[in-house]
């Protein structure tokens, strides 16, 4: 009788749950499953998000090798990188908390450091139905770009880009305050960053570069560096962005208040570089177009310290465009391009400002990229190709990568940063010396 | 990060589903489900096949108004090598037999872990699709694709998963049996495929696909799926194992769905970036 109960109970669910289900379902018969089709111990009882009781660990050991493909007369090293990385990893959830710590110990045999980054440290909360609260140190990423930043003017390593290491790298961390807020008009998100971090530029230890002060290449010693920011009586940044999506088109609107990242002013009175202020605001819309992402951003860099554009020796407030597309070509191989300008607000003032127009910066600098991605073995192979090209300076920079998992735990990759261009140096034929070759390894733990 | 790219990649691959097949991959298995169960609109008798077809449809993909379900997956290639990938799925649907919302939060294998992606699967346009991947706090848009290749680098197809439209195919019905039918599936245009023909074979009772066996040009069978496991789950009939397997090579995938649950009131707000980039424990979390 009870039998009868439940099966009667099943029907009236199913034929709720089911609308147009007429008749009861009934199960197939199905052959015996082997045991071999259906073992799943290995993997215990653990689920998804069963994290709840328990700290999730994991890490990997990384080698990196890299090599110049040419000669360097400003460095002695022939090798680019020489590293071993180890990560850990340990997140967990208490309640509602989120927590995750990311720590990197590193070896690098060409700048004969050993070092500890800690690179994730937050807590993260959502606060009733309408916040979230992430506060420590992250990775901060917003706007539509691929490899070219236009609104998203948080910390980047660009030394890793050129090193070759995972572009999870590109991102350097920053100790931050994040406020985000929904509601179904609009979301915000505020960032308080309250002390100045600076990207991992090039310093000519590992890689050359050019310095406009100079008007020439070169590379450490000394160390291109820079004090941070903190003369001013504030020194923290504030970055925001309002952003809401009407039927798949996303739409946002930002702003900043802090500094360049890169010690791009100088200070003739005490003869050092630094990071002059920078306000910026922006905008940038995101949708498809029939099998297409098509994007549009564009921001207004107001150099704070050189608002009229006379200070030869501080950047000028710039105007900067970016347009990108990317679709599927054919099965398995993605493109994607991008048009990238920027305009100097003041280039009239600049020049008159100029002593001399050797080297100096372009009214336009406009970038084109190109990105092809090719999967092969269900993913487990992966040949990419980032290209930079300049048509203004008539230089370029590209990146070839193949990338294979040989399992679950080990990955390998080679790759290029490959660069050059005209005499006249600009922004990627000035690094040329750079370019190197080089192989990763990575193991899972 | 390769398995990232496998992600990015699947995601890409999901290309455009137009009426008859209704989705993206609700969860793997209904996505598998109704990859087949489409095919029961046998041209003969086409009254009955339609009845067959619709309602194959609906209960494959769009049981009750929401789900979630826990994947894990087993890929084993033809040395024998193992890999994993294990995710939670939850799916909302807007209109019955319409447009689906699906969140899906990857943990398995680490290097994976909280990678989330979000997906708005739309019936009369292209489905908008975001990837987030935690290590760069990346939303990453990703375009449409082909359907057919690989999804996390398993032997499923994206297509298994969404669900292919069968105005893509001309179906036969090869056999009537007492308790199943066998229907052919052939491509309308060849050329947009990798298989010549398929053959379904479809249980009357629950309207579930026991077996799909597809026949590469020279007519030979190279790929199959499997229905090895079906649960009684909320009285809806819910396929729990299936393995897709490579008939060339020897390799396959086996997916198991566990904590399947139908009818959780999920709100529409949990399928919006919000949800990537801090998960909603609430609803991913659920006690199985």
């Amino acid at each position: 009788m009870k039998r009868v109960i439940q099966s009667v109970a099943g029907m009236l669910l199913s034929c709720a749950s089911c609308l147009v289900a007429a008749q009861t379902p009934a199960l197939p018969t199905l052959p015996e499953l082997d045991e071999a089709a259906d073992s799943w111990e290995e993997w215990g009882d653990e689920t998804t998000t069963d994290t709840a009781a328990n700290l999730q660990w994991q890490g990997f050991a990384e080698l990196l090798a890299g090599i110049r493909t040419g000669n360097n007369p400003y460095l002695d090293n022939d090798m680019t990188a020489a590293e071993v990385r180890l990560r850990g990893e340990v997140s967990g959830y208490f309640d509602q908390l989120f927590a995750v710590v990311k720590l990197d110990a590193t070896g690098d045999q060409v700048t004969e450091a050993l070092d500890l980054e800690l690179r994730e440290a937050l807590l993260q909360l959502p606060v009733g139905g309408v916040a979230d609260v992430r506060l420590g140190r992250q990775i901060l990423t917003w706007g539509t770009g691929d490899l070219l930043f236009v609104n998203d003017l948080f910390p980047k390593d660009w030394q890793a880009l050129l090193a070759g290491r995972d572009m999870e790298y590109l991102k350097a961390p920053a100790d931050a305050l994040k406020l985000s807020f929904f509601s179904s008009a609009v979301n915000l998100d505020l960032v308080w960053l309250p002390r100045f971090s600076e990207d991992n530029y090039l310093t000519g230890e590992r890689f050359s570069y050019f310095s406009p002060l100079q008007g020439r290449k070169t590379a450490a010693p000394p160390r291109l560096m820079a004090p941070a920011p903190d003369t001013d009586p504030v020194s923290d940044e504030v970055a925001l962005r309002l952003f809401r999506q009407v039927e798949g088109l996303e739409l946002a609107l930002y702003g900043y208040q802090g500094y360049y990242r890169q010690p791009q002013g100088y200070q003739p009175a005490l003869a050092q570089p630094y990071f002059p202020a920078l306000n910026s605001v922006g905008m940038s819309v995101r949708g498809t177009l029939e099998r297409a992402i098509v994007n549009f951003e564009t921001a207004y860099y107001d150099s704070v310290d050189d608002r009229n554009g006379t200070n030869p020796y501080v950047p000028n407030s710039q105007w900067r465009y970016l347009f990108g597309v990317e679709r599927e070509l054919v099965t398995n191989l993605s493109a994607s391009l991008q048009f990238y300008v920027e305009k100097m607000a003041d280039y009239h003032a600049y020049k008159q400002a100029l002593a001399g127009p050797a080297g100096q910066a372009r009214a336009w600098r406009q970038v084109y990229t190109l990105r092809l991605t090719e999967q092969r073995l269900r993913g487990n192979w992966t040949n990419s190709l980032f290209v930079f090209y300049s048509p203004s300076e008539r230089d370029y920079f590209v990146l070839p990568e193949v990338r294979y998992r040989l399992s679950d735990t080990l990955h390998a990759a080679l790759g290029g940063r490959v660069l050059g261009g005209q005499s006249e140096p600009g922004f990627f034929a000035a690094i040329e010396e750079n370019s190197n070759v080089y192989a990763r390894l990575r193991l899972n733990f | 990060m390769a398995s990232t790219e496998q992600l990015t990649h699947s995601t890409t691959t999901q290309g455009n589903i137009k009426q008859g097949s209704r989705g993206l991959g609700r969860f793997l298995l209904a996505g598998f489900v109704a990859l087949m169960t489409a095919t029961a609109e046998a041209q003969t008798q086409a009254l009955s096949a339609l009845d067959i077809m619709t309602r194959a449809n609906l209960a494959a993909f769009y049981p009750g108004d929401d789900g979630r379900a826990e994947a894990r997956m087993k890929i084993v290639d033809n040395q024998g090598r193992e890999q994993v990938r294990q995710f939670v799925i939850m799916r909302k649907d807007l209109q019955e037999g319409g447009d689906q919302w699906f969140y899906v939060l990857f943990s398995r294998p680490a290097e994976v872990n909280r990678t989330a992606f979000l997906v708005k699967k739309q019936v009369r346009q292209e489905d908008d699709r975001w990837l987030y991947l935690p290590g760069l706090d990346l939303v990453k848009r990703i375009s449409a694709g082909d359907k057919r290749t690989s999804f996390v680098g398993s032997h499923f197809y994206y297509e298994d998963i969404s669900g292919r439209n069968i105005n893509e195919d001309e179906f036969a019905l090869m056999a009537d049996e007492k308790s199943t039918w066998v229907i052919q599936g052939t491509p309308k245009n060849p050329q947009s495929v990798e298989f010549s023909r398929y053959r379904v074979t479809v249980d009357k009772g629950s309207f579930l696909p026991l077996v799909a066996e597809y026949d590469n040009a020279q007519g030979k069978a190279y790929r199959r799926a499997e229905l090895l496991k079906v649960e009684m789950i909320e009285g809806i009939p819910t396929g729990t194992v299936l393995r897709m397997t490579d008939l060339d090579t020897g390799g396959y995938t086996l997916t198991q769905m566990r904590g399947v649950r139908y009818n959780l009131g999920i709100p529409e707000a949990v399928f919006t970036e919000r949800s990537l980039r801090a998960v909603p424990r609430e609803w991913t979390d659920l006690a199985n």
